[in-house]
């Protein structure tokens, strides 16, 4: 399993359309997909579970990933953070 | 058998109920009940969860192809922007991982579908709202809607969005979706029990021309189909089964309404000038694009309070400085020659998008040009797009809730810095574009002569004016009773605010509900006030006012009024000088506790 803390970056945080965007990446990869906010954790694939994570502007979120692709699961979905969704 | 347990439906009884005039007019007619959240979900023990799990997958491809419906007429009818506040509903429908969870816990607990369904999605619901973030809990009503449906389907009811006649349609709260599958066909009025005169559904409902009452807490319990209904939607009540007396009462006023609507539109395009030649201006205020149409019959002279931020909780998003600039120039368009003005972002308070904080005390927090001066990103971008648009016709920029004239001073720099941005880029735009400040909070009333050195007109907004001088919360239902825009401090503070801002050469004004009470207009009027902004549907009506009044009597009459210790004293006054010279707008257009 690995995991790394991301920041969420654009400043409309983790809404409905990243959401459904990240879900997406997520479901190119066969590794299951975790995220975690102040212990509470939920599904990367799914988009209600993303959705309830309330995660604004500025929001510490750890990344877990397990299974065989995780490596590059997580440098994808990583680098999605970094970009701000692609709403920067 | 005792005869009060005899039921005789032909001669049910009489009721009536309050709520919000939400879109004016009178509708008589038999209700359609739309029920949603009715439905009574049961907990029940199942042998075969097989047939569960084949019902509800049966209820999702069911409400997956309504939605796909829906989204459809909505593109049609709003624009592929808009109608994507559907698209979440459907990528909720078809979220594998949730749905997965649902079917498990079916088979594991051995319980209905409905049941399962229900405490699932009400469990995700609950996480979003414990989010303090205005937009997650939107969102939170996409999950609920999306739970209404399949539970709707599961009970195999289909949803009523075609029917026969034209009735007055009854139900709990109207969605974007009510509104867009409603307007396909002949409806008569609306009433809900929930909502707001500044909902979606309202304002859609006040653009179609369409009488309004919502609001009513418990309309839904009182009807059944095809019971008759009197929606007034001018005074905000409805009249379940009327008696014969009643109705003949209500079809009067009907008609006299409408005589009256007839001709103050008729004459709506005249000017407003007084019978002793003082001109004043009589704007609109304007939340939504789909009120644009509206402002040229009902004789509005420009835009007088453009509200920004419905631009946010309308798109989920903040819309960048070309997408502002698209959606103001349709509004300098529908007015042109006459003068927009753009109120920049007024967030904060109770309606927070930019973090995630809630405050103990958020009308005394971060909101208004406050948020805007600590977020100079969206304030630089907003600023670029109003002047872009005012390339294009008349742009006036005007800033919220400011308490010091610092504020003014700072947002007046950045506004500086985007035009010069504009300029290296060699963008057109109004260089003598004009700036304006809402005069809501006391500090700034009290330094309005200060603050309109800065700037080129004062606006005041009464809502936040009356709240911060009486220190009255309007939304907490213990004290809302003692809110009083018509308390002497407010009066003789808004004389102040007008005194002031002529006495440093600048036009003062009003944005704030008072603007478009007729109770108010002749008072404010003799003040001296120069410029109304109300809801355009009021327009024709305060026209009809100034332009029989005489400037000269009615600033005697303002004397009077601002000598006047008691609220009741003042109110009485105004009643009466309403009463007595425009009767039919009296009796039409005053909600019922203003009369009383």
């Amino acid at each position: 399993m690995v995991q790394q803390e991301v920041v969420v970056k654009n400043r409309l945080g983790l809404h409905t359309r990243p959401a459904a965007s990240l879900v997406k990446l997520a479901a190119k990869f066969k590794s299951e997909f975790f995220l975690e906010r102040d212990g509470y954790r939920v599904n990367g694939k799914s988009i209600i579970g993303v959705m309830t994570l309330a995660a604004e502007e500025g929001a510490r979120i750890v990344l877990l990933f397990e299974g065989e692709d995780e490596e590059a699961a997580m440098k994808a979905m990583v680098d999605f953070f970094d970009r701000g969704f692609d709403e920067l | 058998m005792s005869s009060e347990h005899v039921v005789v439906p032909d001669a049910a009884e009489e009721i009536v109920l309050r709520g919000i005039g939400a879109s004016p007019g009178i509708a008589i007619g038999k209700v359609l009940l739309l029920e949603k959240d009715g439905i009574v979900v049961e907990e029940r023990g199942v042998d075969n969860p097989a047939v569960e799990l084949e019902r509800l997958q049966k209820a999702i491809d069911r409400s997956n192809y309504e939605l796909e419906k829906i989204y459809h007429t909505a593109r049609e009818k709003i624009g592929d922007e808009k109608a994507r506040i559907f698209e979440a509903q459907l990528l909720i429908l078809s979220d594998p991982v949730f749905l997965e969870e649902v079917k498990k816990k079916i088979v594991k607990s051995r319980k209905n579908a409905e049941f399962v369904v229900s405490t699932e999605f009400s469990k995700q619901v609950e996480q979003l709202k414990r989010s303090g973030n205005e937009l997650f809990k939107q969102r939170a009503m996409e999950i609920d809607d999306s739970k209404n449906r399949i539970l709707r389907n599961l009970a195999e009811a289909k949803l009523k969005s075609r029917f026969e006649g034209t009735p007055i349609v009854v139900t709990s709260e109207f969605t974007p979706a009510d509104a867009v599958l409603l307007s396909r066909n002949q409806v008569l009025g609306y009433v809900s029990d929930y909502g707001g005169a500044r909902s979606h559904a309202s304002i859609l409902s006040r653009s179609l021309g369409i009488p309004a009452v919502v609001g009513l807490k418990e309309a839904t319990k009182h009807v059944k189909d095809g019971v008759d209904l009197i929606l007034d939607g001018y005074r905000g009540i409805i009249v379940i089964n009327p008696s014969e007396g009643t109705l003949k009462k209500f079809r009067d006023r009907k008609q006299w309404c409408e005589q009256l609507d007839t001709e103050l539109m008729t004459e709506a395009g005249k000017p407003a000038l007084t019978t002793d030649g003082r001109r004043v201006s009589v704007e609109a205020n304007i939340e939504l694009l789909e009120e644009l149409p509206l402002l040229r019959p009902h004789g509005a002279d420009g835009i007088g309070l453009f509200r920004t931020e419905p631009l946010i909780i309308d798109s989920d998003s903040i819309p960048d400085e070309m997408e502002q600039a698209d959606i103001f120039r349709q509004a300098v368009e529908a007015v042109e020659p006459n003068a927009v003005i753009f109120r920049t972002f007024d967030i904060g308070g109770d309606k927070m998008f930019v973090g995630n904080h809630s405050e103990q005390n958020p009308f005394l927090g971060w909101r208004g040009i406050r948020m805007m001066l600590d977020r100079p990103d969206l304030l630089r971008e907003q600023f670029r797009a109003i002047l872009r648009t005012s390339a294009f016709g008349k742009c006036k920029i005007m800033y919220p809730m400011v308490a010091t004239d610092e504020e003014v001073i700072r947002a007046n720099e950045f506004l500086e810095e985007a035009k010069k941005s504009l300029d290296a880029e060699e963008v057109k735009y109004d260089k003598n574009i004009e700036v304006g400040v809402m005069i809501e909070i006391p500090s700034a009333a009290l330094m309005s002569k200060e603050i309109a050195r800065h700037v080129g007109f004062l606006s005041i907004g009464t809502n936040d004016l009356t709240q911060y001088l009486l220190a009255v919360d309007r939304t907490n239902e213990l004290v809302a009773h003692m809110f009083e825009e018509f308390h002497p401090a407010v009066l003789r503070t808004i004389k102040f605010v007008i005194d002031a801002g002529h006495d440093a050469g600048v036009k003062v004004a009003m944005c704030g509900e008072m603007a478009g009470n007729p109770l108010a207009t002749v008072m404010l009027l003799g003040m001296g006030l120069d410029e109304f902004s109300a809801v355009s549907s009021m327009l024709p009506v305060l026209k009809k006012i100034i332009r029989s009044t005489n400037y000269k009597s009615a600033r005697k009459f303002a004397r009077q009024l601002l000598k006047m210790e008691s609220v009741d004293e003042i109110k009485k006054s105004l009643s009466d000088y309403l009463k007595t010279r425009f009767e039919r707008i009296y009796f039409t257009t005053l909600s019922e506790g203003d009369i009383e």
